[in-house]
């Protein structure tokens, strides 16, 4: 069933770029604001200005100014006025916040509005997070778990700082609502805008004079708490703060407003080292190996030694993602861990007690996987933890781990949906389109948010409360004619991350999500589309990315597996939604693929012929692999099931006769037609099988096959 | 039993290739099929069971057409037919049609039909129906 793609709509842009303006900031207008909020407010007062200030460039009101320029009409003295007593509070810094004498700081400060975004905002606030290990996959649930941990430092120091403002409300709901009355002006729209507080909740509500807009809104909790995975159209602290994120490196906003700004970055490391703490625990990840020196936990070591939490002086974009490489690159480090080859601080014998046979000694006498190591003599402690016998689960075996991602694949287009009706400058002009869409601080915001928001679409099974810093994902199964729910893996909430560790959750998952099975009850999307964001007046394509380790346990056995060192085999993937995504799944303890969309393309096809012919899967595509056509690989590999009396002669027939009349391998037509088309498909299977002869692995092998 | 007694097996396989002939089909290609005609028009219908006639005559032409190691197309229609169980088949003169899998002119178009109906038997077999099905035969 063809399925559709992600669509979001946060609300209208909030910003052109560059100078002239041609470039379109798709950060909508609630995300603008409440970021200018988080980065650039000193008090309660500007916090609230801020959360504001730009209200009435949802009019889309454009003029043409002095010396010919541009000029969104925004400021409108009069109706900020009238808002703000509304509920209670000044208009003078937001009417003047554009101006030289303005006592806010300017928002190019902050929110960095020029285009590229090659510095965060000078007068902000950063704090960085920062792994000084190689991105593999053995350290990364344990950095998901401390980046969680991070988060939520963060989300709680923050949400305190917020609550000691002293703000008549801890929610703000962004309503936008499209009017449409050609016979209304400028004024007859600005005098519908509203602003109230109302309980908890300061409501702002925009008028979009458009009849193509329908109405959005966005609702941000401020209190720190978690985010609801029911609600996309929420949005919460953990997720504003966070203004880059990958796999080694978040960069977090912290507020102006936080009086002391080292102490609330010691406090975010000291509630970091708690948190991480009961995070593992409750994912069930031992941080002890027994054969560490000492006996500290083994947790704490990885935190002092190889995770970095520090307020951002340096704030070059580029210097910041490439932070972990300059620890890394760090002279003193002579060490290499022989896991993930990450530097470390001295040799053998820092972090664990070895004999001779080091390897024997870290993971077990079985240990066979010595491709994947490297000869050197020490590991790091996070790779350690990794390699302790006590962790099962999550560290062995079948996963499907996703988190959060920052990147985007350009280049994004754009359409716009039509030229707002009070553009009297011409800057939406269709006949003069934008250049294109530039990205700055906001835009990095907005990616993270979406890259939340896709994984939670993606993944094909329920959450609930497992713990205090954790949730159980659940899946719905039949077992012995009863269905019932398991839990399956844990969700990570502040970081978004999801982390599956049953065999037949993440069968599920990769099937569903990304060979299109479907799920009774589920809606679900199609990975291998750019997503769709509607930022008025454009709708606009992107390719937001998530980063996704992926690890099935398709013809291992299953003991054997749950014991493997499998993580040394896999890599993650940042997978981007476009339709030449691809990524690599480990498919068993064996063998690792590259998966794109003509490959899952050649899967489905394959799989379509099989049951449609009733064959086993495994035995038929392996005859097709090896190069039969598909009416001989189904005469070939057609026998009765055990226990059903049918002559097997006839049975063969009968596949053959089945998957002929498919249009796929023959079809219907005259004589000609279907020979045309036979030879057309088997040089088309044939050539894609050739193309893809590893297929095989992903199928179950027939039992003593 | 199915049969039907307006045509002779002669005439079901001179409109068949007929048809054939007038099909928009590579030369080899035809001859091929007409090689998989000759075979299955020299089989006994009528001494072939209902449950047989639901693919172990033709699971066993295709059986021995695969395991033959005749080395020409006229052979190989001969061993197919040797094999067969003697009470299934007509043992008669397979007529002037027979002609056709015997090589003449271009003797490549023959030789890569000998191919085609080693390689593609189970294609071939299905498009054979397409020109002759068994259930319109005669029994004679």
């Amino acid at each position: 069933m063809p399925r559709n793609a992600f669509s979001f709509n946060l609300g209208p842009i909030s910003r052109t770029l560059g100078d002239p303006p041609d470039y379109i900031g798709f950060a909508s207008l609630p995300v603008h604001e409440v970021v200018t909020a988080l980065l650039g407010a000193r008090n309660k007062d500007e916090f609230i200005d801020w959360l504001w200030h730009d209200t009435f460039k949802a009019l889309f009101h454009w003029g043409i100014g002095n010396r010919g320029r541009k000029n969104w009409l925004h400021v409108r003295d009069g109706d900020m006025r009238r808002l703000a007593s509304a509920i209670q509070v000044s208009a003078e810094r937001a009417i003047r916040h554009h101006a030289h004498s303005s006592p806010l700081l300017k928002e190019r400060d902050t929110v960095t509005n020029e285009f590229g975004a090659s510095h965060l905002g000078a007068s902000a606030r950063f704090v960085q997070l920062t792994f000084k290990c190689q991105p593999a996959a053995s350290t990364m649930v344990l950095r998901l778990a401390i980046v969680e941990a991070f988060l939520r430092a963060l989300s709680e120091v923050v949400g305190e700082a917020i609550r000691n403002l002293g703000l008549p409300f801890t929610h703000v709901s962004y309503i936008f609502d499209g009017r449409d009355d050609p016979a209304w002006t400028v004024d007859n729209v600005a005098n519908q805008y509203q602003m109230s507080v109302q309980g908890s909740t300061l409501t702002i509500l925009h008028v979009v004079p458009s009849g193509h807009f329908g109405q959005v809104q966005l609702t941000v909790d401020l209190t720190g708490k978690l985010p609801d995975l029911r609600n996309p159209q929420m949005l919460t602290l953990p997720e504003l703060l966070t203004v880059y994120r990958d796999d080694l490196t978040v960069i977090t906003a912290l507020p102006l407003f936080i009086p002391d700004p080292d102490h609330a970055v010691t406090e975010i490391r000291n509630r970091m080292a708690t948190l991480a703490v009961d995070i593992l625990r409750e994912i069930g990840v031992a941080t002890r190996h027994k054969r560490q020196i000492g006996n500290e936990d083994l947790l704490q070591i990885a935190l002092d030694e190889q995770v970095e939490v520090e307020q951002v002086q340096d704030k070059t974009v580029h210097v910041l993602i490439s932070h972990p490489y300059t620890l890394m690159g760090d002279s003193s480090l002579k060490s290499r861990c022989l896991v993930c080859g990450s530097p470390i601080q001295s040799g053998k014998g820092r972090y664990f007690k070895a004999g001779k046979n080091v390897l024997g000694d870290l993971f077990s006498d079985r240990f066979t996987d010595l491709e994947h190591v490297a000869f050197e003599e020490d590991i790091c402690p996070m790779c350690l933890i990794y390699a302790s016998s006590d962790n099962k689960k999550l560290l062995r075996g079948a996963v499907a781990i996703l988190a959060p991602s920052t990147s985007l694949r350009a280049p994004l287009s754009h359409r716009l949906i039509e030229q707002p009706r009070f553009d009297q400058a011409g800057r939406f002009d269709p006949n003069q389109p934008m250049v294109k869409a530039g990205m700055t601080l906001q835009e990095l915001v907005l990616l993270t948010i979406l890259s939340r928001r896709i994984i939670a679409g993606l993944v094909p099974f329920d959450t609930q409360p497992g713990g205090a810093m954790t949730g159980n994902i659940m899946m719905h199964r039949a077992v012995r004619g009863q269905s019932g729910v398991s839990v399956v893996g844990k969700y990570l909430p502040y970081s978004g991350a999801y982390l599956v560790f049953d065999p037949a959750a993440v069968t599920q998952f990769f099937r569903a999500v990304f060979l299109g099975e479907d799920l009774p009850g589920k809606a679900l999307y199609d990975v291998w589309q750019e997503v769709q964001l509607t930022a008025y007046p454009f709708e606009l394509n992107l390719s937001p990315s998530f980063t996704m380790l992926l690890e099935l346990r398709q013809n291992a056995d299953l003991k054997a597996h749950a014991q493997m060192h499998t993580f040394l085999k896999v890599k993650p993937t940042v997978v981007y939604l476009s339709p030449d995504s691809a990524f690599y799944v480990l498919v068993d303890n064996s063998v690792q693929e590259r998966v794109d969309r003509e490959y899952v393309e050649t899967w489905r096809l394959l799989e379509h012929l099989a049951s449609s012919a009733g064959l086993n899967r495994y035995e038929f595509i392996q005859a097709l692999l090896s190069g039969e056509d598909p009416l001989t690989a189904a005469y070939d590999v057609a026998r009765p099931p055990k226990g059903v009396a049918i002559d097997p002669d006839t049975l063969r027939m009968s596949a053959v006769s089945n998957i002929s009349k498919l249009g796929e391998v023959m079809g219907q037509g005259t004589p000609e037609e279907i020979w045309n088309t036979f030879i057309r498909q088997r040089e088309m299977i044939r050539s894609l099988c050739q193309e893809h002869p590893t297929l095989i692995y992903f199928f179950t092998k027939p039992r003593g096959g | 039993m199915t049969t039907k007694t307006e045509k002779t097996p002669e005439k079901r396989l001179e409109e068949a290739y007929g048809e054939l002939e007038r099909a928009a089909l590579e030369p080899d290609v035809k001859i091929a099929v007409k090689a998989i005609l000759t075979i299955r028009q020299a089989i006994n219908w009528a001494s072939v069971s209902e449950e047989e006639r639901k693919g172990r005559v033709d699971a066993a032409i295709i059986k021995y057409i695969r395991a033959s190691s005749a080395q020409s197309l006229p052979a190989l229609i001969d061993d197919v037919l040797r094999r067969l169980p003697y009470e299934k088949i007509f043992w008669r003169p397979l007529g002037d049609f027979a002609m056709d899998v015997y090589p003449q002119g271009d003797k490549e178009q023959w030789e890569r039909a000998f191919r085609r109906v080693r390689e593609e038997t189970i294609p071939l077999f299905m498009i054979s129906k397409k020109f002759y099905q068994e259930t319109e035969e005669v029994t004679p």
